[in-house]
């Protein structure tokens, strides 16, 4: 009888607190948030779901929440309008409305060749400097084709990012625009013996943003949002945040531009929120 | 030899491996978006608010707004390019608390404050629907020009938009972008929103295609709108940029050059009519 009423005590409060999606449990209020697998920002074979996602752990255990990660297509992240998105802002806040947008990371693009394919140190500055190369992409990653015709720029698209570093490598394509870390981890694992031969350029201003999304539908999302802000902080002044990074960068190999960065998104996504 | 597969499933299975290619590349793409604006460093931002069809990355060519506004940009010898976000406050970020060269859109609704640096230059002028659920109103749902008919419904507004019209005739109003607007008349939340004719149709198809048939629009125009670019005067460029950019423009609406970019966009029939409103007057204004 004492079981019972225990049971039918635990459903009730349950139902009151308006638990259905974010269910809480021992360790705090839980969080379900979805990613699509991007090596090594979201993975589900790494340990603590890659870079970002030990960043979002560390800041949901740093402000009493337990954040659960699930893998799903792109696709269907920015086609469904109720769920938390990870990942670039950009993806989803077309379709959907979010309470709240806290950046946990930036990403840099670089621009990477084989050096052994080149006599000379290639630079790049501007979109000029591209003229005369074939410049392999991602298929379904090219958003200004007619400038970029216009420009005179030739551009190979591969359905996987292994193939474009492979061409690269046999000289079938001159440059890969790729995401930085992505890039270095793919050459890691193809070329691990030559990875000193492919040579990355980082774009300058291609910053673009890494942050968890709480739909506006989310139960308590305004709470919640709050809660990972005040998790980012904590874990940045402990410096926990920065031995992340260097855990996958590369002890003060971090760009310097990176926490500057992360603040002005912070700045971006806040404003007029308050 | 018998055949295992007939000829059927071959086929089958070959369009089942082409759609895995095309699904692959959609479901995993995480590279970089290459855009513009990924090379634009060294060059002045105009950031704009998404309006497809008439201005965003996901339509050929940027749309005719941005093909607009990109030419007047070059025939003015500005160098700069248009950025677009998804919301409102992203723009007003990049303009007010970055100091921009300038932001592009409409429903702004800047402060009388924040007004006094700016210089408000009209790009297009176009009409507008007011949109409805059918099942919502079996019997259709019209207006007879004056708002008092409308009144006890509840109205989706834009952000930013004026609503003091709505407020005073008794309506309701529930504010939202325009594919949030859409989703609530389709959930019963509002009952009406005043979009352009081709963003509605094109927002369904992209997001609520099941829904398409189920909206459609009252015969009378709700009215006019003005989309404008907004060039920042605390920006170093900004007072001078804006006055060439406004004689660029006055000159392509003068020349038929502007004209030609909205045909090659929207073809020449009553939809472009729709779009080409007195950006003349406008201007002059």
């Amino acid at each position: 009888m004492v079981m019972f009423f225990r049971v039918m005590t635990g459903i009730v409060l349950l139902l009151i607190t308006g638990v259905s999606a974010s269910l809480a449990d021992d360790e705090g209020l839980s969080v379900s948030l979805d990613a699509n697998d991007s090596p090594p920002y979201w993975s589900q074979t790494m340990v603590k779901d890659g870079m970002c996602g030990e960043i979002v752990h560390a800041a949901s255990e740093a402000a009493g929440l337990v954040s659960h990660i699930h893998y799903k297509p792109l696709t269907r992240m920015i086609e469904d309008d109720t769920n938390n998105d990870l990942g670039n802002p950009e993806f989803y806040m077309g379709n959907q409305d979010f309470a709240a947008v806290i950046p946990v990371c930036v990403y840099h693009v670089g621009l990477f060749y084989y050096q052994p394919n080149h006599k000379n140190k290639l630079t790049f500055n501007t979109v000029d400097d591209l003229k005369g190369y074939k410049v392999g992409i991602l298929k379904g990653t090219l958003v200004d084709r007619s400038y970029f015709e216009r420009a005179g720029v030739k551009f190979e698209e591969s359905y996987s990012q292994a193939s474009l570093f492979k061409k690269l490598q046999r000289g079938r394509i001159d440059l890969v625009i790729e995401i930085d870390l992505v890039g270095n981890k793919i050459i890691d694992r193809l070329f691990p013996d030559s990875h000193d031969d492919f040579v990355e350029s980082i774009i300058p201003g291609s910053h673009m943003p890494i942050a968890m999304l709480i739909s506006s539908g989310y139960p308590d999302a305004k709470q919640i949002g709050s809660l990972y802000r005040k998790g980012m902080k904590k874990i940045k002044a402990s410096g926990l945040y920065l031995q992340i990074l260097e855990s996958y960068y590369g002890a003060g190999q971090v760009p310097d531009e990176l926490m500057s960065d992360l603040e002005r998104y912070e700045a971006l996504y806040n404003y007029e929120q308050e | 030899m018998k055949q295992i597969i007939s000829k059927a499933g071959i086929v089958t299975l070959s369009l089942l491996f082409m759609g895995s290619l095309l699904f692959a590349t959609t479901a995993s793409a995480t590279g970089p978006r290459v855009t513009k604006a990924l090379f634009a460093i060294d060059k002045d931002q105009v950031h704009a608010l998404d309006f497809p069809p008439f201005l965003s990355t996901e339509v050929k060519g940027g749309g005719p707004f941005s093909e607009i506004v990109n030419s007047a940009l070059e025939q003015a010898g500005i160098d700069a390019v248009i950025t677009t976000h998804p919301v409102r406050r992203m723009v007003n970020y990049y303009l007010l608390q970055e100091n921009a060269l300038a932001a592009m859109g409409r429903h702004l609704n800047f402060s009388s404050e924040a007004r006094k640096s700016l210089t408000f230059i009209p790009v297009a002028v176009m009409v507008e629907r007011f949109y409805y659920y059918k099942p919502a109103y079996p019997n259709g749902l019209e207006w007879s020009g004056k708002l008092a008919s409308l009144k006890g419904k509840t109205y989706g507004a834009h952000k930013g938009e004026d609503i003091a019209a709505f407020k005073s005739a008794d309506i309701e109003v529930k504010q939202g972008r325009t594919i949030a607007l859409l989703k609530m008349i389709a959930k019963g939340e509002a009952d009406f929103a005043a979009i352009p004719a081709l963003t509605t149709n094109w927002l369904l198809d992209k997001y609520m295609a099941s829904e398409k048939g189920n909206f459609a629009a009252m015969q009378r125009p709700a009215g006019t709108d003005v989309m404008y670019v907004v060039f920042n005067r605390k920006h170093l460029q900004g007072v001078d940029d804006a006055a060439k950019f406004r004689k660029a423009l006055t000159a392509m609406v003068n020349d038929g050059s502007y004209a030609a970019i909205m045909k090659k966009h929207i073809g020449n029939g009553e939809m472009l009519k729709l779009y080409m409103g007195d950006l003349k007057g406008e201007l002059a204004k």
